[in-house]
């Protein structure tokens, strides 16, 4: 059944297709193809889904449940920033919790909301394994390692005057 | 500000914990319960105190502490007292200023503000 | 580069040793001197990658000859991050700063002066000249860790020069199936996941089994919080699993392995994906491993963010693409695992003692650690400690050697309240079993476990109530769904934890738990 896609839907269609590629056609590769999609996307676009699909010949729902069972996938992009905020048992001791309400509190978005703008997304994260520098919390790819609320809210600062 | 735990929730916690342990299907279920188990092992008093005291002794659970300031380390610079959301600290300008706990929330925003640590927190 | 023949492979072993002889001799015969500096996942957040280009840049302009700069894995000692070793002479610098480049070499490698302010300080101010004059280290035993901080972990040749590959050629041409096993059993080595399974007796089973095709996994989902034994092994000595993998395969007549590792560990995955490269370049994996007939290669799978995936039949669940929803055991996964073939799966720091085991006797690891429980353990200490990092210690060592002697106690003139072990499996150790010997027994009986090695501290500014509250809010949230009393269960005891910690409750009124609980 063809349906009508419009230009965003046929990029990303064909993009997965060049992801699904690079694996033998077998349903066991499902988890690296999303990881492979995830990386690109921010999230798991709903075309993606239809292309693995029909690819693999495994139901939508089948891809659902997966996506939906795996903390590292999402259905919706994140923030630009997206603040990730340790709450392993080694930061959540040295206080983690405290920037996890005060981003919550700046923001006006619990965990795993982005903001209306776009802009802010907060993320609990359990344990990225550095420990050594607890508590930690990262943006994006930045870790910000014995980490203070005040380290926080000038974080926040700085990418809210962002335009 | 009272913790709302009700008279049975200890016997209801161990209860749930040594089932869950019994009947999960695999290790993680089965060993789910054991933090609480070894908690309630080695500190039971405190959960005694959080259930029927309304105290957390280590002065963490914010909602039974109070948040007290410093008399000797206040400065009365009154950051605090204008960062309460709901006027709950009163002082003059450069006096130690105090905290109406009747009507404070502990929301905690004091403490985080004040710039020389002044305020605690209490078990009550 | 291309396939190597084991005599070119001894060629490297004895030629690269004597290059690094100054990496663990202070004593060296040797003009050179080698700057390590850290480069695992808790410095490398430091900046350290920075320091590595800084020293590289400067040593160019100066032009400077005689002197490398090699990037290893995690010193352990994180606390202090991050860290810059200067070899042979083993100088300890700490929480260096990429601004502070310039001046060590100027200072240190130029004029031959250490950089005073930049010395490691132990916790009683005592500045420290080499690293093994540390407290931290003095009780601990590196055996797993043995190539952390010690090698590059992107060059084969230096694996190889420190008996890398060398087990494996044992294996391959002396000894038969059987005797690998024997001798794996005999060294008593358990498995080091948490649950501290006797491994030669898994491997045993899965031999046992008659198939067209076996597999050997190495669980690397590490995912317990507060746990980074597994990262720093795969950062910094990535070969020794893959060694393993191959041996543990021979052993059991598999000719495939997979690495589960999960996504959140980037520089890990880089690791590895660099180390099987770079194996399978010199033929010690793939086809016809070292012109023995034996094939076995390695793949890596993706974890992808559960925390279920750690337990070996949900993990199995995952590389089979499906939700990591654990199987009804038995069948284990020995006889029936993954795509329904007997599959042994092992932890990651399990697998880095095989080789050590092979070459240096089961006698030799029996001896180490107690009656039961033989061997070394790597624990991730954190939480209320000065010393927060990665120590290795015999099995044995007492709580409170670990805490006060190693972990160099708690800061801030608090008192220990209570150490946490095994994670959101595991429990609370108060104060009165501070004497404690650390092995699975004893562990098992006072009312903790072993778990993955994760050793949280706590001072008495930890509410107790509080930490089972946290331990469970991660359990309800990672909980797979699958079975009731976990699904149901473990939310109910949520509520009530959080009742009495007065934080934002959903409680409901609990007439149906009697129902619930039976």
């Amino acid at each position: 059944m063809e349906e009508k896609m419009n230009c965003m839907d046929k990029k990303v269609r064909e993009e997965t297709k060049e992801i699904l590629e690079k694996y033998p056609p077998e349903k066991d590769r499902l988890i690296g193809i999303l990881n492979d999609v995830q990386e690109k996307y921010g999230y798991i676009p709903k075309q993606a889904q239809l292309t693995i699909s029909e690819h693999l010949n495994i139901p939508m729902a089948e891809i659902y449940g997966v996506i939906t069972f795996y903390s590292r996938f999402t259905l919706q992009p994140k923030g630009k920033y997206n603040i990730s905020i340790c709450l392993g048992t080694a930061c959540f001791v040295k206080g983690s919790q405290s920037l996890l309400d005060r981003a919550k509190e700046r923001l006006g978005i619990e965990s795993g909301e982005v903001t209306p703008d776009g802009k802010f997304s907060i993320d609990e994260v359990r344990c990225v394994g550095a420990c050594g520098l607890a508590p930690v919390f990262m943006v994006n790819e930045e870790v910000y390692g014995k980490a203070t609320v005040k380290q926080l809210d000038e974080v926040i600062d700085k990418y809210q005057k962002e335009n | 500000m009272n913790g709302k735990a009700e008279p049975d929730d200890l016997n209801k916690l161990e209860r749930l914990a040594n089932n869950i342990k019994k009947s999960a299907i695999c290790g993680l279920g089965q060993t789910a319960p054991n933090p609480v188990l070894s908690t309630l092992k080695y500190f039971r008093e405190e959960y005694v105190e959080h259930v029927s005291y309304n105290k957390c002794r280590a002065g963490y659970c914010r909602a039974l502490c109070n948040l007290v300031i410093n008399p000797e380390k206040c400065r009365g610079c009154g950051i605090c007292k204008r960062n309460c959301p709901v006027g709950a600290i009163s002082g003059e300008v450069k006096m130690p200023h105090e905290i109406n706990q009747k009507i404070c929330i502990k929301c905690g925003t004091c403490a985080d503000k004040c710039p020389f640590h002044a305020i605690e927190k209490q078990t009550i | 580069m291309g396939k190597k023949s084991i005599q070119e492979i001894e060629g490297i072993r004895n030629r690269k040793r004597q290059e690094l002889e100054l990496r663990v001799n202070t004593k060296a015969d040797t003009r050179e001197k080698h700057i390590l500096v850290c480069h695992g996942t808790g410095c490398t957040s430091s900046k350290s990658p920075k320091i590595i280009e800084n020293f590289r840049k400067i040593l160019e302009e100066k032009k400077i000859e005689n002197v490398r700069v090699i990037q290893t894995g995690c010193f352990g000692l994180c606390a202090k991050g991050p860290i810059v070793i200067i070899r042979p002479e083993d100088t300890f610098y700490a929480q260096v700063k990429p601004e502070d480049c310039e001046e060590i070499i100027q200072s240190h490698i130029v004029e031959g002066k250490t950089v005073e302010r930049l010395l490691c300080k132990d916790i009683d101010g005592t500045i420290v000249n080499r690293l093994d004059e540390l407290n931290f280290y003095k009780k601990q035993k590196r055996i797993a860790l043995k190539n952390c901080g010690v090698i590059d972990p992107e060059n084969i040749d230096e694996y190889i020069a420190f008996d890398g590959y060398k087990a494996l050629y044992q294996v391959l041409t002396t000894m038969s199936q059987d005797e690998v096993i024997d001798e794996i059993s005999k060294s008593g080595l358990r498995g080091r996941g948490g649950a501290g399974f006797p491994t030669g007796k898994k491997w045993s089973f899965a031999k046992q089994n008659e198939a067209d095709q076996k597999y050997v996994i190495c669980n690397a989902d590490e995912g317990d919080p507060g746990a980074f034994m597994d990262r720093s092994i795969l950062e910094g000595d990535p070969h020794s699993v893959l060694e393993a993998m191959a041996i543990a395969g021979y052993s059991i007549g598999a000719t495939q392995g997979y690495i589960y590792v999960r996504a959140e560990y980037p520089i890990a995955v880089q690791r590895l994906k660099v180390a099987i490269d770079q194996a399978r370049d010199y033929g010690l994996l793939g086809k016809d491993i070292l012109g023995t007939g034996f094939d076995f290669d390695i793949d890596i799978r993706l974890g992808a963010g559960a925390f279920v995936c750690g337990e070996e039949t949900a993990l199995l669940e995952s590389i089979e693409g499906r939700r990591g929803q654990p199987r009804v055991k038995p069948p284990y996964p020995a006889n029936k695992g993954l795509f329904g073939k007997p599959t042994i799966i092992n932890n990651v720091e399990t697998l880095a003692n095989v080789t050590r085991i092979i070459l240096n006797g089961a006698e030799w690891y029996a001896s180490i650690g107690t009656e039961k429980s033989k061997g070394t353990k790597v624990f991730a200490l954190g939480g209320n400690v000065n010393n927060v990092g990665l120590v290795e210690v015999p099995m044995g060592t007492t709580l409170r050697e670990i805490v006060f002697d190693i972990g160099g106690g708690i800061p801030n003139g608090r008192k220990f309240k209570a150490a946490q072990t095994g994670g959101p499996s595991g429990g609370c150790i108060p104060a009165e079993h501070l004497d404690t010997p650390i092995d699975y027994e004893s562990l098992t009986e006072i009312g903790s476990m072993m778990g993955s090695g994760g050793l949280i501290v706590m001072d008495e500014t930890k509410c107790m109530v509080d930490i089972a509250r946290f331990y469970l809010d991660f359990t309800v949230s990672e909980s797979c769904g699958k079975c009731t009393p976990c699904r149901i269960g473990t939310k109910r005891m949520l509520e009530i934890l959080e009742r009495m910690c007065e934080r934002k409750s959903r409680a409901r009124r609990f007439k149906q738990i009697r129902k619930i609980s039976q």
